[in-house]
């Protein structure tokens, strides 16, 4: 897999995490924590498509106000395991009044080959057509 | 150093108390903040009066000219990179007594270095806890700025960087920069030079608000394209234009007196035609 440009993570969903093309990759989801209360290390985190996927919080913690602000959306940066959850490494909070539809067909449109001018690799923009889910 | 501004990033709304001056050393007593209204000030070029929005990866990968005076950044497109505006996330900063150096990414790759001077004389308590709320580690700002190169290092010297006021701005910015994009291909490969917005385009917007769209034409599909392109045409006839009293005999037999001096007016505001010997006599920008 070639070696991911410093600053540059691709934006994905729920689908897209699970499909095992971004593995070992850094990435970005954006979505809602399911549970301010982690079980052991892990967190359920609703993606921007109603998708889901497990935070590894080995090496970083849950934002601190999360529980006063379980409606706030965040964005996570973390490496994709190899069974598709993510390892957290930071947690960026976005705003509660985030629309998530749009900002899922927006990722779908960086990861469209012809605008990869515009949004570098990114880390890799799927090697299949535009991801239609 | 006269970087051929008519103004110092007085643009957007003139963002001054966010931005923290648009000094640099090397800029001498040459860029002064509103500087005259001077009748011996040349004209800069419209390119160099628009902000694009651009991310990271575009900034960072855009050709930078051969000398080394920061001037002249083109981007693959063709589009000249003067000042910018984009959305970030700070990964880290470093606070000098002198200025802020933000490193920041979007996740298009690359890191961009955005400079911001500190004028602590001048400011006010609300400048101030502005800049503390954008100083902090993870957070997302928008950035509007002069995009530089020195020696192939890529910076920005910020005139405005705010943090958002909610996460949709990094949405609209992303499809913004595609948006921008795409109507600069259009304009070049379209069958008229200022191809109307689809209305049933992929993103569901059109990016101009109805009452600047130009003015509607009951002719047809295509009447208002060929009013601007005869227009556009008639202003192009001499060296310093035309005069609009001219244009205005020229096409009064092909459309309306009102609607040639819509077209030309909205033109002017959308920057494509501006005076030139006086203000009845107008170019194509």
């Amino acid at each position: 897999m070639a070696q991911q440009e410093d600053g540059g993570y691709p934006r994905l969903n729920g689908s897209m995490i699970c499909s095992g093309q971004f593995n070992n990759m850094i990435v970005s989801l954006v979505g809602q924590f399911a549970s301010a209360v982690p079980t052991g290390n892990t967190v359920e985190f609703v993606c921007c498509d109603q998708g889901r996927a497990t935070v590894i919080l080995d090496q970083a913690e849950l934002p601190e106000n999360l529980a006063a602000l379980p409606e706030m959306y965040y964005e996570l940066i973390g490496q994709v395991a190899e069974d598709g959850s993510l390892v957290l490494f930071v947690a960026r909070e976005m705003s509660a009044d985030m629309d998530m539809g749009t900002y899922n067909q927006m990722i779908q449109i960086q990861q469209n080959p012809k605008f990869m001018q515009y949004f570098g690799g990114g880390g890799g923009q799927m090697e299949s057509a535009m991801a239609t889910n | 150093m006269d970087y051929g501004l008519d103004y110092e990033g007085d643009m957007g709304g003139g963002d001054y108390s966010g931005g923290g001056g648009s000094r640099t050393p090397s800029a001498g007593g040459s860029s002064q903040r509103g500087g005259g209204g001077s009748a011996s000030r040349k004209r800069t070029s419209y390119d160099e009066q628009t902000i694009r929005a651009v991310t990271v990866n575009m900034m960072t990968k855009c050709s930078s000219p051969q000398m080394g005076d920061g001037n002249g950044l083109q981007l693959p497109d063709g589009r000249s990179l003067y000042h910018v505006q984009f959305v970030a996330a700070v990964r880290s900063l470093e606070d000098n007594s002198t200025h802020i150096m933000y490193h920041m990414e979007d996740g298009t790759g690359g890191v961009i270095n955005v400079k911001q001077w500190l004028d602590d004389s001048s400011e006010c308590t609300g400048v101030v806890e502005l800049r503390r709320a954008c100083s902090k580690e993870h957070v997302y700002l928008k950035v509007v700025g002069q995009l530089k190169d020195y020696d192939g290092q890529k910076l920005v010297l910020a005139d405005s960087i705010r943090p958002l006021t909610t996460a949709n701005q990094i949405t609209h910015h992303f499809l913004q920069v595609v948006y921008q994009a795409e109507m600069h291909k259009q304009g070049k490969h379209g069958s008229g030079a200022f191809p109307q917005p689809q209305s049933s385009s992929v993103m569901g917007f059109s990016g101009t608000p109805v009452a600047s769209r130009g003015p509607l034409n009951s002719s047809g599909d295509n009447g208002d394209t060929a009013l601007r392109r005869e227009v556009l045409h008639a202003f192009t006839q001499h060296d310093m234009g035309n005069s609009i009293n001219n244009v205005i005999d020229l096409l009064t037999s092909k459309f309306p007196e009102e609607a040639i001096r819509n077209e030309i007016t909205y033109l002017s505001n959308e920057g494509k035609l501006y005076s030139t010997i006086d203000e009845d006599h107008l170019g194509v920008a």
